[in-house]
């Protein structure tokens, strides 16, 4: 073997090592994501006569990608065509992961003194004293674990109390135009990787037809926090 | 020179007396633990004059506190909350409280903690208030979880959303420990985060605001002495047993 490739070689094994290196650290630098928001609104109405009606909202307040971060609102109302869609005294989010490899993805959405109007003479109301949504995922045996929660205090739908701790995924009402869910859990991912969303309250309308007002379709999401951990390696 | 079955016999008591210790340990408080709450009030007035003195206490409310495993999730909240002092008013007002705590013990080491309270206003007493604090959302969050060290790692956060004190806005994101007032007898902390760590584990209390009030003479009032604090989270995790 020559001179020159007896350096050339050499050289090559010296550089691998820091090409795996730097590999590694890029690997287990991948960050978690997280953010959250208290309320998204969007809502369409084409009115029995006259031109078609929009009220949208949000997502507010809203935090993303952070170690640490929060943001609060207080006294916030979204007004419609008819009164108030929403009115609540405070919205909190807050979205936090730590520095370092294989450390757990946190969002969280608090909204207080929620209450919720569809627009018309009130065909659905939904009050709680709090809605809060809470996705965390934690690494363990360097696979990821995610939990999801949604507590309720005092909730009432159309004057009927709501239980304070509903179970992922609990469909209060789903007519094929109107259909609300409790504490919406949306979960993906694999190969060591999970993704979680966690909606306290979600509403989705399907070309409602609301008497003496018109036709209704929107997508309400209330306390959404959001979790995804790339990697616990 | 300790011979060879001494040294193996002193070995073995060692770890046996470090496996006792930790069991005990972990029996006491489990191998995490996760508690928050809104607000806590103790007050002690003595009126000038020698009249009777004035206890206030109120709280921890609205408390959450679990152990873990099982995996422990928890919440509360309380609409608001309103502590007078004899005709003085009240020395805290707040709307909504709100508290919750997970720890997902057994099936991975993070135990985390949040509290908030809303519409937050802190009076303290006399004619004319010395200190007025508010914020129109006061919140906290003790994380303490295991990553890829053998020892937990813990973080905490504080926001406060229009804080203000003695009518000057201060930092809606303090920096850990901020003082943002301290004179003789009285000491105002936002962020404040309390982290002990020792062989056994690692624990971090923190308190969005915390007023500490000592033998303070009040103007026509008396000497007040007091220890509120707003938001508290606290979230405790054991060694790392499985290290990531």
């Amino acid at each position: 073997m020559s001179q020159r490739s007896r350096t050339g070689l050499l050289g090559l094994a010296l550089f691998l090592p820091f090409i795996v290196l730097a590999r590694s650290a890029v690997a287990q630098l991948a960050p978690a994501n997280t953010s959250a928001f208290g309320e998204s609104i969007a809502i369409s109405l084409v009115p029995l006569s006259g031109p078609p009606l929009t009220v949208t909202s949000g997502p507010l307040p809203s935090v993303a990608e952070g170690y640490g971060l929060n943001k609060g609102m207080s006294n916030f109302k979204v007004a419609g065509v008819l009164g108030n869609v929403l009115e609540t005294s405070l919205l909190q989010v807050s979205s936090s992961s730590q520095r370092l490899p294989a450390s757990p993805a946190l969002a969280d959405s608090t909204v207080g003194g929620l209450k919720l109007q569809l627009i018309g003479s009130p065909f659905l109301v939904l009050k709680a004293d709090a809605a809060s949504s809470r996705a965390l995922i934690s690494c363990m045996l360097k696979q990821p674990v995610p939990t999801g929660s949604v507590n309720l205090a005092n909730a009432q739908l159309n004057g009927v109390p709501l239980g304070d701790r509903p179970a992922p995924n609990t469909v209060l009402l789903d007519t094929g135009k109107l259909r609300v869910v409790l504490n919406e859990q949306i979960l993906s991912g694999g190969n060591g990787t999970a993704h979680l969303v966690v909606n306290a309250i979600h509403i989705s309308i399907q070309k409602l037809s609301i008497t003496g007002v018109g036709v209704l379709t929107g997508e309400i999401i209330l306390g959404q926090s959001h979790a995804y951990l790339p990697s616990c390696t | 020179m300790i011979r060879q079955p001494l040294r193996v016999a002193l070995c073995g008591l060692a770890l046996v007396l470090f496996m006792v210790l930790f069991a005990s340990a972990a029996r006491a408080q489990g191998l995490a633990s996760t508690s928050g709450f809104g607000e806590s009030v103790l007050l002690d007035l003595m009126p000038l004059g020698g009249g009777a003195p004035i206890d206030i206490s109120s709280g921890p409310l609205p408390m959450v506190s679990g152990i873990a495993p099982p995996t422990a999730d928890l919440a509360a909240s309380l609409g608001s909350v309103k502590v007078p002092v004899s005709t003085y008013g009240n020395v805290i007002e707040t709307g909504l409280l709100h508290v919750d705590g997970l720890s997902q013990m057994p099936f991975a080491f993070t135990s985390v903690s949040d509290a908030l309270a809303s519409q937050v206003i802190i009076k303290l007493i006399g004619p004319t208030s010395f200190l007025v604090v508010k914020a129109d959302v006061a919140s906290s969050q003790s994380l303490v979880a295991c990553g890829s060290g053998a020892n937990p790692t813990a973080t905490g956060t504080v926001g406060l959303t229009n804080g203000k004190i003695n009518g000057v806005a201060f930092d809606p994101n303090p920096a850990p420990n901020t003082v943002l007032i301290n004179q003789p007898g009285l000491r105002v902390v936002a962020n404040e985060q309390i982290l002990t760590v020792n062989h056994f584990s690692t624990d971090l209390v923190v308190n969005a605001i915390h007023v500490y009030v000592s033998n303070l003479p009040v103007d026509n009032v008396g000497t007040l002495t007091a220890d509120l604090v707003v938001a508290q989270s606290h979230a405790r995790m054991l060694l790392c047993l499985i290290p990531e």
